[in-house]
Protein backbone atom coordinates (compact mmCIF):
# COMPACT_ATOMS: atom_id res chain seq x y z
CA UNK A 1 0.00 0.00 0.00
CA UNK A 2 2.88 2.43 0.81
CA UNK A 3 4.40 1.37 -2.16
CA UNK A 4 1.67 2.16 -4.35
CA UNK A 5 0.98 5.72 -2.48
CA UNK A 6 4.56 6.89 -3.36
CA UNK A 7 3.69 6.20 -7.10
CA UNK A 8 1.09 8.36 -6.81
CA UNK A 9 2.42 11.55 -7.41
CA UNK A 10 4.72 10.71 -10.57
CA UNK A 11 1.35 8.91 -11.87
CA UNK A 12 -0.61 11.68 -11.32
CA UNK A 13 1.97 13.55 -13.04
CA UNK A 14 2.26 11.29 -16.31
CA UNK A 15 -1.24 11.71 -16.58
CA UNK A 16 -1.73 15.29 -16.20
CA UNK A 17 1.35 16.04 -18.21
CA UNK A 18 1.42 13.64 -21.01
CA UNK A 19 -1.45 10.94 -20.99
CA UNK A 20 -4.29 13.33 -21.29
CA UNK A 21 -2.66 16.19 -23.94
CA UNK A 22 -1.90 13.16 -25.94
CA UNK A 23 -5.54 11.14 -25.82
CA UNK A 24 -7.09 14.90 -26.32
CA UNK A 25 -4.84 15.57 -29.08
CA UNK A 26 -5.34 12.11 -30.86
CA UNK A 27 -9.38 12.42 -30.19
CA UNK A 28 -9.24 15.94 -31.39
CA UNK A 29 -7.89 15.08 -34.83
CA UNK A 30 -10.31 12.44 -35.34
CA UNK A 31 -13.27 15.06 -34.85
CA UNK A 32 -12.60 17.20 -38.02
CA UNK A 33 -14.02 20.79 -37.69
CA UNK A 34 -17.46 19.58 -39.99
CA UNK A 35 -18.13 17.72 -37.19
CA UNK A 36 -19.13 13.72 -37.13
CA UNK A 37 -16.08 11.13 -36.12
CA UNK A 38 -13.61 10.18 -39.49
CA UNK A 39 -10.07 10.18 -40.76
CA UNK A 40 -11.17 13.11 -43.07
CA UNK A 41 -8.21 15.10 -41.32
CA UNK A 42 -6.06 12.51 -42.42
CA UNK A 43 -6.90 11.55 -45.78
CA UNK A 44 -6.91 15.68 -46.44
CA UNK A 45 -3.39 15.85 -45.20
CA UNK A 46 -2.16 13.19 -47.29
CA UNK A 47 -4.00 13.96 -50.24
CA UNK A 48 -2.99 17.33 -50.69
CA UNK A 49 0.96 17.31 -51.85
CA UNK A 50 1.34 20.70 -50.68
CA UNK A 51 0.76 18.93 -46.85
CA UNK A 52 1.81 15.79 -47.67
CA UNK A 53 5.37 16.51 -49.18
CA UNK A 54 6.14 18.29 -45.73
CA UNK A 55 6.85 14.75 -44.09
CA UNK A 56 9.67 14.28 -47.10
CA UNK A 57 10.93 18.30 -46.88
CA UNK A 58 11.57 17.29 -43.03
CA UNK A 59 12.73 13.88 -43.20
CA UNK A 60 15.22 15.09 -46.08
CA UNK A 61 16.51 17.91 -43.24
CA UNK A 62 16.34 15.57 -40.76
CA UNK A 63 18.20 12.53 -41.51
CA UNK A 64 21.24 13.81 -43.42
CA UNK A 65 21.94 16.39 -40.63
CA UNK A 66 21.73 13.67 -38.33
CA UNK A 67 24.11 11.68 -39.95
CA UNK A 68 26.16 14.80 -40.68
CA UNK A 69 26.59 15.55 -36.83
CA UNK A 70 27.35 11.97 -36.05
CA UNK A 71 29.70 11.91 -38.45
CA UNK A 72 31.93 14.74 -37.33
CA UNK A 73 31.03 14.86 -33.68
CA UNK A 74 32.68 10.84 -34.18
CA UNK A 75 35.75 12.24 -35.69
CA UNK A 76 36.59 15.27 -33.24
CA UNK A 77 35.53 12.74 -29.66
CA UNK A 78 37.83 10.05 -31.59
CA UNK A 79 40.49 12.05 -32.10
CA UNK A 80 40.32 13.64 -28.55
CA UNK A 81 40.05 10.09 -26.78
CA UNK A 82 43.33 10.55 -24.97
CA UNK A 83 43.25 14.19 -24.02
CA UNK A 84 45.02 16.52 -26.30
CA UNK A 85 46.57 20.02 -26.12
CA UNK A 86 43.82 23.27 -24.26
CA UNK A 87 41.19 20.07 -24.33
CA UNK A 88 39.11 22.10 -21.58
CA UNK A 89 39.37 25.29 -23.84
CA UNK A 90 38.33 23.24 -27.15
CA UNK A 91 35.69 21.78 -24.94
CA UNK A 92 33.75 24.83 -23.69
CA UNK A 93 34.05 26.35 -27.20
CA UNK A 94 32.74 22.87 -28.74
CA UNK A 95 29.86 22.66 -26.51
CA UNK A 96 28.79 26.79 -25.91
CA UNK A 97 26.10 26.31 -28.48
CA UNK A 98 24.27 24.39 -25.92
CA UNK A 99 24.04 27.66 -23.42
CA UNK A 100 22.67 29.53 -26.47
CA UNK A 101 18.80 29.30 -27.69
CA UNK A 102 17.82 28.19 -30.85
CA UNK A 103 16.68 31.37 -31.74
CA UNK A 104 19.72 33.15 -30.68
CA UNK A 105 22.11 30.52 -32.75
CA UNK A 106 19.67 31.47 -35.75
CA UNK A 107 20.08 35.36 -35.40
CA UNK A 108 24.00 34.37 -35.10
CA UNK A 109 23.58 32.69 -38.57
CA UNK A 110 22.03 35.12 -40.25
CA UNK A 111 24.41 37.90 -38.57
CA UNK A 112 27.06 36.08 -40.16
CA UNK A 113 26.14 33.80 -43.18
CA UNK A 114 23.68 36.47 -44.15
CA UNK A 115 23.30 37.73 -47.32
CA UNK A 116 25.21 41.13 -45.73
CA UNK A 117 27.14 38.81 -42.66
CA UNK A 118 30.30 38.77 -41.62
CA UNK A 119 31.56 36.03 -44.05
CA UNK A 120 29.96 37.16 -47.45
CA UNK A 121 31.87 40.96 -46.58
CA UNK A 122 35.31 39.56 -45.78
CA UNK A 123 35.23 37.43 -48.93
CA UNK A 124 33.95 40.36 -51.22
CA UNK A 125 36.47 42.70 -49.64
CA UNK A 126 39.19 39.79 -50.35
CA UNK A 127 37.65 39.53 -53.78
CA UNK A 128 37.45 36.01 -53.12
CA UNK A 129 34.13 34.71 -53.77
CA UNK A 130 31.04 35.73 -55.56
CA UNK A 131 27.91 36.24 -52.92
CA UNK A 132 26.52 33.16 -52.56
CA UNK A 133 23.22 32.54 -50.78
CA UNK A 134 24.24 30.32 -47.55
CA UNK A 135 20.88 31.28 -45.06
CA UNK A 136 17.44 31.32 -45.80
CA UNK A 137 17.59 27.87 -47.68
CA UNK A 138 18.70 24.76 -47.18
CA UNK A 139 22.04 24.80 -46.04
CA UNK A 140 20.67 27.47 -43.43
CA UNK A 141 18.54 25.54 -41.57
CA UNK A 142 21.58 22.63 -41.87
CA UNK A 143 23.77 24.99 -39.98
CA UNK A 144 21.37 26.02 -37.60
CA UNK A 145 20.39 22.49 -36.82
CA UNK A 146 24.47 21.41 -36.70
CA UNK A 147 25.64 23.77 -34.17
CA UNK A 148 22.96 22.99 -31.85
CA UNK A 149 23.11 19.34 -31.90
CA UNK A 150 26.42 19.05 -32.61
CA UNK A 151 27.42 19.42 -28.71
CA UNK A 152 25.25 16.86 -27.45
CA UNK A 153 26.43 14.45 -30.12
CA UNK A 154 30.09 15.21 -28.99
CA UNK A 155 29.85 14.79 -25.12
CA UNK A 156 28.15 11.99 -25.41
CA UNK A 157 30.21 10.01 -27.61
CA UNK A 158 33.70 11.80 -25.62
CA UNK A 159 32.09 10.14 -22.99
CA UNK A 160 31.61 6.90 -24.40
CA UNK A 161 34.69 6.69 -26.47
CA UNK A 162 37.08 7.84 -23.33
CA UNK A 163 35.88 4.82 -21.91
CA UNK A 164 36.84 1.90 -23.57
CA UNK A 165 39.94 0.71 -22.33
CA UNK A 166 43.08 2.10 -23.26
CA UNK A 167 44.90 -1.08 -23.32
CA UNK A 168 42.11 -2.29 -26.20
CA UNK A 169 44.16 0.07 -28.51
CA UNK A 170 47.64 -0.46 -27.10
CA UNK A 171 47.40 -4.27 -27.77
CA UNK A 172 46.40 -3.79 -31.35
CA UNK A 173 48.87 -1.17 -32.17
CA UNK A 174 51.39 -4.18 -30.79
CA UNK A 175 50.14 -6.61 -32.83
CA UNK A 176 50.90 -4.58 -35.69
CA UNK A 177 47.36 -2.77 -36.55
CA UNK A 178 48.01 0.68 -38.01
CA UNK A 179 45.73 3.72 -37.04
CA UNK A 180 42.48 2.73 -39.38
CA UNK A 181 42.88 -0.70 -38.11
CA UNK A 182 42.58 0.21 -34.70
CA UNK A 183 39.67 2.33 -35.42
CA UNK A 184 38.19 -0.28 -38.09
CA UNK A 185 38.55 -3.46 -36.66
CA UNK A 186 38.72 -2.72 -32.61
CA UNK A 187 37.24 0.44 -31.42
CA UNK A 188 34.47 0.89 -34.38
CA UNK A 189 32.91 -2.35 -33.13
CA UNK A 190 33.08 -0.75 -29.52
CA UNK A 191 31.51 2.62 -30.51
CA UNK A 192 28.99 1.47 -33.39
CA UNK A 193 26.40 -0.02 -30.88
CA UNK A 194 26.54 3.64 -29.15
CA UNK A 195 26.29 5.77 -32.13
CA UNK A 196 22.62 5.46 -33.62
CA UNK A 197 21.22 6.11 -30.13
CA UNK A 198 23.73 9.24 -30.09
CA UNK A 199 21.70 10.15 -33.33
CA UNK A 200 18.45 9.64 -32.17
CA UNK A 201 19.08 11.54 -28.51
CA UNK A 202 19.41 15.04 -30.29
CA UNK A 203 15.79 14.84 -31.73
CA UNK B 1 16.27 12.93 -35.71
CA UNK B 2 15.40 16.79 -36.13
CA UNK B 3 11.81 15.49 -37.16
CA UNK B 4 10.65 18.72 -35.12
CA UNK B 5 12.32 21.47 -35.94
CA UNK B 6 10.41 24.64 -36.21
CA UNK B 7 12.18 27.76 -34.98
CA UNK B 8 15.55 27.23 -37.37
CA UNK B 9 13.19 26.47 -40.62
CA UNK B 10 11.41 29.62 -39.88
CA UNK B 11 14.53 32.13 -38.94
CA UNK B 12 17.43 30.76 -41.07
CA UNK B 13 15.47 28.84 -43.52
CA UNK B 14 12.62 29.56 -46.41
CA UNK B 15 9.25 28.46 -44.48
CA UNK B 16 7.45 29.07 -47.81
CA UNK B 17 8.96 26.26 -49.95
CA UNK B 18 12.29 24.46 -49.69
CA UNK B 19 12.35 23.88 -45.42
CA UNK B 20 8.64 24.08 -44.62
CA UNK B 21 8.78 21.22 -42.27
CA UNK B 22 6.17 19.03 -41.25
CA UNK B 23 5.79 21.44 -37.72
CA UNK B 24 5.44 24.41 -39.96
CA UNK B 25 2.64 23.10 -41.35
CA UNK B 26 0.97 22.40 -38.04
CA UNK B 27 1.78 25.25 -37.06
CA UNK B 28 -0.18 27.15 -39.40
CA UNK B 29 -3.72 25.23 -39.26
CA UNK B 30 -3.34 25.67 -35.98
CA UNK B 31 -2.55 29.33 -35.68
CA UNK B 32 -3.45 30.14 -39.06
CA UNK B 33 -6.63 28.83 -39.97
CA UNK B 34 -7.99 27.79 -36.59
CA UNK B 35 -7.79 24.46 -37.44
CA UNK B 36 -6.80 22.72 -34.28
CA UNK B 37 -8.69 19.02 -35.14
CA UNK B 38 -6.43 19.33 -38.64
CA UNK B 39 -3.13 20.49 -36.76
CA UNK B 40 -3.98 17.52 -33.96
CA UNK B 41 -3.86 15.40 -37.11
CA UNK B 42 -0.68 16.33 -38.67
CA UNK B 43 0.97 16.32 -35.24
CA UNK B 44 -0.05 12.50 -34.86
CA UNK B 45 1.40 12.14 -38.58
CA UNK B 46 4.40 13.80 -36.82
CA UNK B 47 4.48 11.50 -34.15
CA UNK B 48 4.00 8.27 -35.86
CA UNK B 49 6.96 9.83 -38.39
CA UNK B 50 9.09 10.28 -35.28
CA UNK B 51 8.67 6.34 -33.66
CA UNK B 52 9.25 4.80 -37.49
CA UNK B 53 12.40 6.76 -37.15
CA UNK B 54 13.19 5.70 -33.79
CA UNK B 55 12.24 1.56 -34.50
CA UNK B 56 14.46 2.01 -37.86
CA UNK B 57 17.27 3.10 -35.30
CA UNK B 58 16.98 0.23 -32.92
CA UNK B 59 16.62 -2.22 -35.36
CA UNK B 60 20.45 -1.13 -36.66
CA UNK B 61 21.81 -0.82 -33.35
CA UNK B 62 20.51 -4.49 -32.55
CA UNK B 63 22.55 -5.55 -35.75
CA UNK B 64 25.57 -3.04 -35.09
CA UNK B 65 25.49 -4.98 -31.39
CA UNK B 66 25.04 -8.75 -32.86
CA UNK B 67 28.42 -7.88 -35.03
CA UNK B 68 30.76 -6.77 -32.46
CA UNK B 69 33.34 -9.35 -31.39
CA UNK B 70 33.97 -7.63 -27.84
CA UNK B 71 30.69 -5.36 -26.99
CA UNK B 72 31.71 -5.02 -23.70
CA UNK B 73 27.85 -5.27 -23.00
CA UNK B 74 27.79 -2.39 -24.55
CA UNK B 75 24.75 -3.56 -26.91
CA UNK B 76 22.87 -4.34 -23.89
CA UNK B 77 22.56 -0.97 -22.41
Amino acid sequence: MRVVALLVPSVAYLLAMFVFPFAYGVLLSLRPKGGGVSLANYVAFFLDPWQARTIWVTASIAVPNTLLTVLLALIVAYAMRRGIWLERTITTALVLPIALGTVLVAEGINGFYGPRGWLTQVLLALGLAEPTRLTHNYTGVMLALFLQHFPFCFLMLLGYISGIDPALEASARVLGAGPWAVFRRVMWPLIAPASPSRGHSSS
Amino acid sequence: MNFGVFPSAVLVGQPAGATRTIAIAAYQEAFEHYDMPMASAIAVVMGVCQLAGLAVILFLRRRMAGTGVATMGAGKR
